[in-house]
C-alpha cells in the first residue's frame, strides 16, 4: 500500500531540508505555483476526499474555497498541532520525522485561499516537536518557500508565525485556539460565524490539523482518484491511527481508511497483549465511546463509528483486555474532562465533575440503578454544552454505562466484574 | 420579501426578522419567553449558560443557544419540547450544586434571575450532591464586594466593564469547575467605579457595598429620574425607603446613556440624606442665622424686596439661577425677577459653557447646536480636546470609546493628562494646558510659530491629526467646558468655530459641566437673553414674555453680574449656587454681600454665600422634585419626587413662587406641570446669522522654565458640593490632592501621599501629592471642586494653565 503522510519517516535525518528535498519534498508546491491556479488546487482536493483528520472530518477543499472566497483580507491559514486528545500521539510523530510535509502541504493551502500569514500551533509539551518545526521554517524561509514571492513567483506571498500552546486540552478546539493566538483566554467562540469567516483576528482562516496537511503534496503530485482509491469503500485516503492500552505492541500506522479494528489491533498490534482476552476498545481517543468485541469488524472511518453511536475522532484506538473494569476507564475518562473543561458554560463546567462523581459513587459501592438513569439525563444535558469538549465529554461514560452495563450494575450490586461484555 | 429580513417559524408561528437577529430576539419578538442567564441587552452574545437552548431545523443536531444563533431563512424553531424544558431544568440543577441559595440573606433576592429560574423550573432538591461554596466575601475597593459562592459564571461582569466601559478591570481565573472571577491583574487600577458590573450581574455576586443589606429588593419605591451630576443626563432608576434613598441604578437602554451610569450616576446618591442638609428656612436675628417658620422667611423676604424696590428701583435687585436646578425653578426665578421685580439682573453662574455658547453662536449663528450624541458618535472623525472626559463626562467617554473600538469611527485624543480613551484612539496626544485653543486653531489651518513649544504637540502628530481632520466627512469636536475653562472658555470656543469654519463638516459639542447648565443658557438666565436664549433686544421676544407674564418684560438689559454686585445692589435672591466661593473675588464678593440691604439663599447645604444671607431657605434635591433637566444635547431628562422633602424643605419652584405670591403676584402653580408647559411655550430658538468670521486665538504662554503648567480638570469622583456630601464618593477620593508625574515627584523627592504645597502669584494650596501615570512631565493636576484646595486660589481669574511651583512641605 502506498504511504502518503508516513512515507518519509525511515529516511535518514527525515526532518531535515537536505532530506526532505531527496525524497522529492517541495517538488508539489513547485508544480502547483507553476500549473495550477488556486481553485484547481482546492478542487483537486475536494476531489480527493479529503477531509480533517482533526477529529471532525471536514471536507479539507471546501473549507479552503469558503476561505478564498471571503472578501476580508489579510487571509489565514492555521495549523493545529495541539494534539491532547488522550491515546492521540500521531501529529507528534508527522512534527517530529517529517515536518517539512506538513509545511508543504500549509504553503499549498496557503495559495489555494489567497492566504498571506500562517500560524503553526503545537501542543506546549512537544518540546523536540517545536524545535524540529521551528527549524523546519526557518529553513524553507532560507530556500525560498516562504516569506515574499515564494519560488520566484510574483505575488505568491506567505509568512509564518510559530507558536506554542500552554497546556490546556481545550485550545485544540479551533476557536479557543485562535482565542490563544490573539492572547486571551482559551475559551471557545460560537459558531457561527465560522472560522472560514471569521477566525484568527476576526479574519478568513483555515485551520487544519497536521495530518490533514501532509496529505495534501501527494494528492497534488499523484491526482485525487489515487487518494480517494487509496481508502476502503467510500472512505478516501489514508489515516495515521495509533495503537495503545493493552495491545501487544503499541504504535503508529498509515493504513487505508475504513481499516477495521480487527486487523488494527490484531495484524498490526499483534493483538491483546500477553495474549489476553479482548474486553473492548475505543476508536478514536478518550472522548468516543468504548466498543465491544462484536463490533471489532466495524469499519474504522467516521461513518461506521457514528452508525454505531460512538465517533471515529483521532483514530488514537486504546485496547482493554480482559481483566478491565470498564467503570474505571469511564472514570478516568470523566477525570480528564472533569480538569480540561475551560468552565466557560454550566452543562459542561458543572456536569462533567458529576460523570466523575457517579462514576466514583459507583466504583465505590455507593452506586445505584438510579445513577444510571442521572447518567443518561445529564448526557442530554451535557449535549447542550457550548463546544465539542461537553458535548463528547460524556459519551465516554455514557457509552459505557450502555455497552459495558454489567460492569456498572456489578459493582452497583456488588458483584465481581465479568470478563467480557454482556 | 426583502433580504433585509428573514422569515422563521417558531412553535409553528411564522415571524419575520432583520437580517442579523438572533434567534432569541425572533421569539422575544412574538413574545415567545426564553429563559436566559447569561444575555444582557447591552451586551453581544455569548452563550454560557445554555438555558436559552432550542431546537433548530436546519441545524446542529442537539440543543443549540438561541442566543448566538442567527435567524435563517426557513429556519424552524421549537422553544418548548420536553427535551428542552428538561435541559433547562438541569442547568439550574447542576449550577445549583455549588450556589448556595442564601436568598434570605442576599441583597438580590427578589431580583435575582436564577432565583426566578429556581422558582419556574420548580426545582424543590438537585438530584446532584450539593457541595455550595463557602469562600469569605471578598472586597474588591471602596464599593465592591464579591461573593463568589453566589457566582454562576456567567461572564456579564467581565464583558460589560470591556464592551460597555472599555475598561476590562475583571477577568476570569483558573478553569473548569474552579473558575472564578477576580479582579483583572493590572486593568484592575483602572476600574472606575461605575458599578455596572454591579448592575448587569444576575445573581448576588457582585455587591455594592453601600447598598449592602440597606433594603430588600421589593420594599423600595423605583421612581425614574435623571442624574443630577453632569449634563450627560443618564436617566436613573431611584429606589427609596422610609424616605430616604437606598440605591439609584440605570434605567432602560435609551439616549442618552443606553444603559450604563458612571461611579456618580450609580454610587453618589447619599448626599439626598445627608444630615448636613438645610431642612428648615433660618432667618438673621441679631447677627446670627437662626430657624424660623415658612411664613416668617417670606415676610422677612417679601418686606424686604418692597422696601429695596421702593428705595432704590428695580435695578438694585438681582436673581441667580442654578445648573444644578431644573428648568422650572430657573424658570420661576426667571418670571419672578423679570415679570414681578422688574429688573433682568438674571444671572446663572456657569460661566464656561454660557461663554461657549455665546461664542459659538455669535460666530456661527443658530447653526452652533447644540446637538445630539448619536451626531456626535456618528461622526466619521470624534477629536477631543481639553479635559479628559472619561472623567468629566464619563458615559459620553464610554460611548466614545466603544464608537471607535466597534463602529469603526477615527478617535482623535488631544487631551492635557494621559486617559482611558487613549487606548482606543487613533492618534493621541498630550496638549499643554492652557494651549487648547491654539491646538484648534492650527487644526482648523491657521499657521502659528513655535507650534511645538506652544501646545507640546510635535509637528508629525499635529498633522496626522489635521489630515485626518481634513480627510473626513464629519468632525465631532468635543470639549468639557468645566471650570478649568475660566478665563479661555471664550478662545477655546473661538478655536473650534475657526475650525467649523474651515470645515464644513465640523460639529462642536461643547459639554457643559453641571447637570442643568444647558437649560439655563436655553432659557434664557441672563442679563441680555429670554427664554429660547432669545436676546432681549428683539422686541417680539420680550412681548411674547411679556404676554405669558402678564407684565412688561424691562427692555434694558440687566448690568454684568460683578458689575452688578460692586454696584447698585441691594437685593440678591441666590437659588442653588454658591456666588462667594465660586467668585473670582470671594473676599469682594462676600463683602458686597454683607453692604446690601437683602441677602437671600435657597439651597440644600450651607456655603460661603448661605452664610452671608440674611435669609436661608431649604430647597430640595432632584429627589425630592418634578421637572426637568436639559442635557448637552438640549434633550429635556425629567425628575420626579422619589422621596418627599427632608424636613421643611421644598422645591425650589415652589418656593420662589411662594415668595412671589407673598408679593402680591401668585403663579397660581401647585404643581411643576404647568411650569413646563409654560415655558415650552416660550422656547423657539432664534434664528442668528453669526458672524461666520473666524478670529485669531491668543496664544497660551509658553512653558515656565521651572516650575509646573496647572491642570485643573474635574475627578471622575468628583461632583461639587452634592459630590462631597455622597460618602461613597468621598470614600472613593477622600479630599483635594495634587497629582504629578512619577519622573517629577522623584526629581522633588516627593512620595505618593506626602504633603506638598502648590504656590503661584495668587496663592497657594497645601495638600496631598498623589503620583500619577496620567499626569505628563511638567504639569501638575489639581481636581477642581475641593473648596479646601480650589484651583481659584492659585490664580482667581484662570487657573488652568498657570505657572506653578511645587514644594514638599
Ligand atoms: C475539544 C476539542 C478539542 C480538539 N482538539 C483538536 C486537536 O488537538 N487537534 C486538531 O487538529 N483538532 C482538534 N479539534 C478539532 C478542531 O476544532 C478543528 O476541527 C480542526 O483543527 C480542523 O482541522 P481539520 O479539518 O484538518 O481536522 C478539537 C475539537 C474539539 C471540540
Ligand atoms: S463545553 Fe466545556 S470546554 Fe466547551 S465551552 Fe463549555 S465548559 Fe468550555
Ligand atoms: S465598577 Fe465599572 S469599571 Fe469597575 S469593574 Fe465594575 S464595570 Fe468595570
Ligand atoms: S460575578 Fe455575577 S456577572 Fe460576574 S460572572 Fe459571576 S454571576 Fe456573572
Ligand atoms: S455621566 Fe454624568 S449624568 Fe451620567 S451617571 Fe455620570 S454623572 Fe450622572
Ligand atoms: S442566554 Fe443563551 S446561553 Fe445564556
Amino acid at each position: 500500500m502506498s504511504l502518503v503522510v508516513t512515507k518519509n519517516f525511515g529516511n535518514p535525518q527525515s526532518w531535515t531540508l537536505d532530506s526532505y528535498r531527496a525524497a522529492g519534498g517541495y517538488t508539489a508546491l513547485a508544480r502547483v505555483l507553476r500549473e495550477m491556479t488556486p481553485e484547481d488546487v482546492s478542487d483537486l482536493i475536494k476531489a480527493s476526499g479529503l477531509s480533517g483528520r482533526g477529529g471532525a472530518f471536514f471536507p479539507t477543499g471546501l473549507k479552503w474555497e469558503f476561505v478564498r472566497k471571503d472578501p476580508k483580507t489579510p487571509r489565514y491559514v492555521v495549523v493545529n498541532g495541539d494534539e491532547s486528545e488522550p491515546g492521540t500521539y500521531v501529529n507528534r510523530y508527522s512534527l517530529e520525522l517529517d515536518p517539512h510535509l506538513m509545511l508543504e502541504g500549509m504553503i499549498i493551502a496557503a495559495y489555494a485561499c489567497h492566504a498571506t500569514l500562517g500560524y503553526v500551533y503545537i501542543r506546549g509539551e512537544y518540546g523536540l516537536a517545536h524545535e524540529r518545526t521551528q527549524a523546519a521554517i526557518r529553513d524553507a524561509y532560507a530556500a525560498g518557500f516562504l516569506g515574499s514571492g515564494i519560488l520566484g513567483t510574483s505575488g505568491f506571498d506567505f509568512d509564518i508565525t510559530f507558536r506554542r500552546g500552554a497546556g490546556a486540552y481545550i485550545v485544540g478546539e479551533e476557536t479557543a485556539l485562535f482565542n490563544s493566538l490573539e492572547g486571551k483566554r482559551g475559551n471557545p467562540r460560537y459558531k457561527p460565524p465560522f472560522p472560514t469567516n471569521v477566525g484568527v483576528w476576526g479574519l478568513p482562516t483555515a485551520i487544519n490539523n497536521v495530518e490533514t496537511l501532509s496529505a495534501v503534496p501527494d494528492i497534488m503530485r499523484n491526482g485525487a482518484e489515487w487518494f480517494q482509491d487509496l481508502g476502503r469503500g467510500e472512505a478516501a485516503g489514508t489515516k495515521m491511527y495509533c495503537l495503545s492500552g493493552h495491545v501487544a505492541e503499541p504504535g503508529v500506522h498509515e493504513l487505508p481508511m475504513g481499516v477495521t479494528a480487527r486487523e488494527l489491533i490484531y495484524d498490526y498490534g499483534g493483538g491483546v497483549a500477553g495474549g489476553r482476552g479482548l474486553k473492548g476498545f475505543k476508536p478514536g481517543g478518550a472522548s468516543s465511546a468504548p466498543l465491544t468485541p462484536n463490533e471489532l469488524d466495524a469499519a474504522l472511518e467516521p461513518k461506521s463509528m457514528g452508525a454505531l453511536g460512538t465517533i471515529m475522532g483521532t483514530g488514537g484506538v486504546v485496547v482493554f483486555d480482559e481483566t478491565t473494569d470498564m467503570v474505571d476507564v469511564a472514570y478516568r475518562d470523566a477525570l480528564f474532562f472533569e480538569e480540561e473543561s475551560c468552565g466557560f458554560c454550566i452543562p459542561c463546567r458543572e456536569g462533567a465533575p458529576n460523570l466523575v462523581q457517579i462514576c466514583e459513587r459507583i466504583l465505590h459501592g455507593q452506586g445505584t440503578m438510579d445513577d444510571l438513569e442521572l447518567l443518561e439525563e445529564l448526557g442530554a444535558s451535557m449535549m447542550a454544552s457550548f463546544c465539542g469538549l461537553g458535548q463528547f465529554a460524556h459519551q465516554p461514560v455514557r457509552g459505557a454505562a450502555r455497552r459495558f452495563r454489567e460492569d456498572f450494575v456489578a459493582h452497583i450490586e456488588g458483584r465481581p466484574i465479568p470478563a467480557a461484555a454482556s | 420579501m426583502s433580504s433585509e429580513t428573514v422569515t422563521l417559524t417558531i412553535d409553528g408561528q411564522e415571524v419575520q426578522v432583520p437580517r442579523g437577529a438572533t434567534v432569541l430576539q425572533a421569539c422575544e419578538s412574538i413574545g415567545v419567553e426564553i429563559p436566559t442567564l447569561c444575555t444582557d441587552p447591552r451586551l453581544k452574545p455569548y452563550g454560557a449558560c445554555r438555558m436559552c437552548v432550542v431546537e433548530v431545523q436546519p441545524g446542529p443536531p442537539r440543543p443549540t443557544a438561541s442566543c448566538t444563533t442567527p435567524a435563517g431563512d426557513g429556519m424552524t424553531v421549537v422553544t418548548d419540547s420536553q427535551s428542552i424544558k428538561d435541559i433547562r431544568k438541569h442547568v439550574i440543577e447542576l449550577q445549583l450544586q455549588h450556589h448556595p441559595l442564601d436568598c434570605p440573606y442576599c441583597d438580590q433576592a427578589g431580583t435575582c434571575e436564577l432565583q426566578d429560574e429556581v422558582f419556574d423550573q420548580e426545582i424543590f432538591q438537585s438530584p446532584y450532591e450539593t457541595v455550595p461554596k463557602a469562600h469569605p466575601e471578598e472586597i474588591l475597593n471602596e464599593v465592591i464586594l464579591i461573593n463568589h459562592n453566589r457566582c454562576i459564571l456567567c461572564g456579564r461582569c467581565v464583558r460589560m466593564c470591556d464592551e460597555q466601559i472599555g475598561v476590562r478591570a475583571l477577568d476570569f481565573v483558573e478553569r473548569a469547575v474552579g473558575t472564578f472571577i477576580a479582579p483583572a491583574q493590572h486593568e484592575f487600577m483602572d476600574c472606575e467605579r461605575c458599578g455596572m458590573c454591579i448592575e448587569t450581574c444576575p445573581v448576588g455576586a457582585l455587591l455594592s457595598r453601600p447598598f449592602k443589606h440597606a433594603a430588600r429588593s421589593w420594599q423600595t419605591e423605583k421612581t425614574a429620574s435623571t442624574c443630577p451630576h453632569c449634563a450627560v443626563g443618564c436617566s436613573l432608576l431611584v429606589e427609596s425607603r422610609h424616605g430616604s434613598v437606598v440605591r439609584t441604578r440605570s434605567n432602560g437602554l435609551e439616549e442618552p446613556d443606553r444603559g450604563i451610569l458612571c461611579a456618580k450616576g450609580f454610587f453618589g446618591h447619599s448626599f439626598v440624606n445627608s444630615g448636613e442638609r438645610i431642612t428648615e428656612p433660618l432667618v438673621r436675628r441679631n447677627g446670627a442665622l437662626q430657624p424660623a417658620s415658612w411664613s416668617e422667611a417670606l415676610n422677612v423676604i417679601s418686606a424686604g424686596l418692597r422696601e429695596v424696590l421702593d428705595a432704590h428701583g428695580p435695578q438694585a435687585v438681582g436673581v441667580v439661577g442654578s445648573p444644578n436646578t431644573t428648568n422650572e425653578d430657573n424658570y420661576t426665578l426667571q418670571r419672578f425677577a423679570r415679570a414681578v421685580l422688574g429688573t433682568n439682573n438674571v444671572y446663572s453662574q456657569s460661566s464656561g459653557l454660557h461663554a461657549a455658547a455665546r461664542t459659538l453662536r455669535a460666530v456661527l449663528g443658530s447653526a452652533a447646536g447644540p446637538r445630539s450624541q448619536s451626531e456626535l458618535l456618528e461622526s466619521d472623525v470624534i477629536l477631543v480636546v481639553g479635559a479628559d472626559i472619561g472623567q468629566t463626562h464619563n458615559v459620553v467617554g464610554a460611548h466614545v470609546k466603544q464608537a471607535a473600538r466597534d463602529d469603526g469611527r477615527t478617535l482623535l485624543v488631544a487631551t492635557r493628562l494621559a486617559s482611558g480613551l487613549d487606548d482606543f484612539a487613533t492618534v493621541a496626544a498630550r496638549v499643554r494646558p492652557g494651549a487648547e485653543a491654539v491646538l484648534l486653531s492650527a487644526l482648523a489651518g491657521a499657521d502659528i510659530p513655535n507650534m511645538h513649544a506652544l501646545t507640546g504637540i510635535d509637528a508629525d502628530t499635529l498633522t496626522a491629526m489635521r489630515s485626518r481632520v481634513q480627510a473626513a466627512g464629519t468632525v465631532a469636536v468635543v470639549w468639557d467646558t468645566g471650570v478649568w475653562t475660566l478665563g479661555k472658555a471664550e478662545a477655546i470656543a473661538q478655536g473650534a468655530a475657526n475650525l467649523a469654519l474651515a470645515h464644513d463638516g465640523v460639529k462642536l459639542f461643547p459639554l457643559p459641566e453641571r447637570a442643568n447648565a444647558a437649560g439655563t443658557f436655553l432659557l434664557g438666565m441672563a442679563p441680555d437673553l429670554l427664554p429660547g436664549a432669545r436676546p432681549l433686544s428683539d422686541d417680539e421676544a420680550r412681548r411674547q414674555a411679556s404676554d405669558a407674564w402678564g407684565a412688561p418684560v424691562p427692555a434694558e438689559p440687566g448690568l454684568a453680574f460683578d458689575d452688578f454686585i460692586d454696584g447698585p445692589m441691594q437685593a440678591l435672591y441666590v437659588m442653588g449656587e454658591d456666588v462667594v466661593g465660586g467668585s473670582a473675588n470671594p473676599q469682594g464678593a462676600q463683602a458686597a454681600l454683607e453692604r446690601a440691604r437683602l441677602v437671600v439663599a435657597q439651597d440644600i447645604f450651607m456655603n460661603a454665600t448661605t452664610e452671608a444671607a440674611d435669609v436661608v431657605l431649604p430647597g430640595a434635591t432632584f429627589a425630592e422634585k418634578g421637572g426637568h433637566f436639559t442635557n448637552f444635547e438640549g434633550r429635556l431628562g425629567r425628575l420626579a419626587p422619589a422621596i418627599p422633602p427632608v424636613g421643611k424643605a421644598r422645591p425650589d419652584w415652589e418656593i420662589v413662587a411662594r415668595v412671589s405670591a407673598a408679593m402680591g403676584a401668585d403663579f397660581g402653580w401647585r404643581s411643576h406641570e404647568p411650569i413646563s408647559t409654560e415655558l415650552a411655550g416660550l422656547m423657539q430658538r432664534p434664528s442668528l446669522p453669526g458672524s461666520r468670521e473666524s478670529a485669531a486665538v491668543n496664544g497660551a504662554a509658553p512653558a515656565p522654565a521651572d516650575g509646573f503648567v496647572l491642570a485643573t480638570e474635574q475627578h471622575l469622583y468628583t461632583a461639587g458640593v452634592s459630590g462631597r456630601r455622597a460618602d461613597s464618593l468621598t470614600l472613593m477620593l477622600p479630599e483635594a490632592v495634587a497629582e504629578l508625574n512619577a519622573g517629577d515627584a522623584q526629581r522633588l523627592s516627593i512620595a505618593h501621599g506626602d504633603r506638598i504645597r502648590l504656590s503661584a502669584d495668587g496663592g497657594e494650596v497645601n495638600l496631598k501629592a498623589l503620583v500619577a501615570d496620567r499626569v505628563p512631565p511638567g504639569v501638575v493636576s489639581l481636581p477642581d471642586r475641593f473648596l479646601e484646595a480650589a484651583p481659584r486660589q492659585l490664580d482667581p481669574r484662570a487657573p488652568d494653565g498657570a505657572a506653578v511651583r511645587v514644594h514638599k512641605v
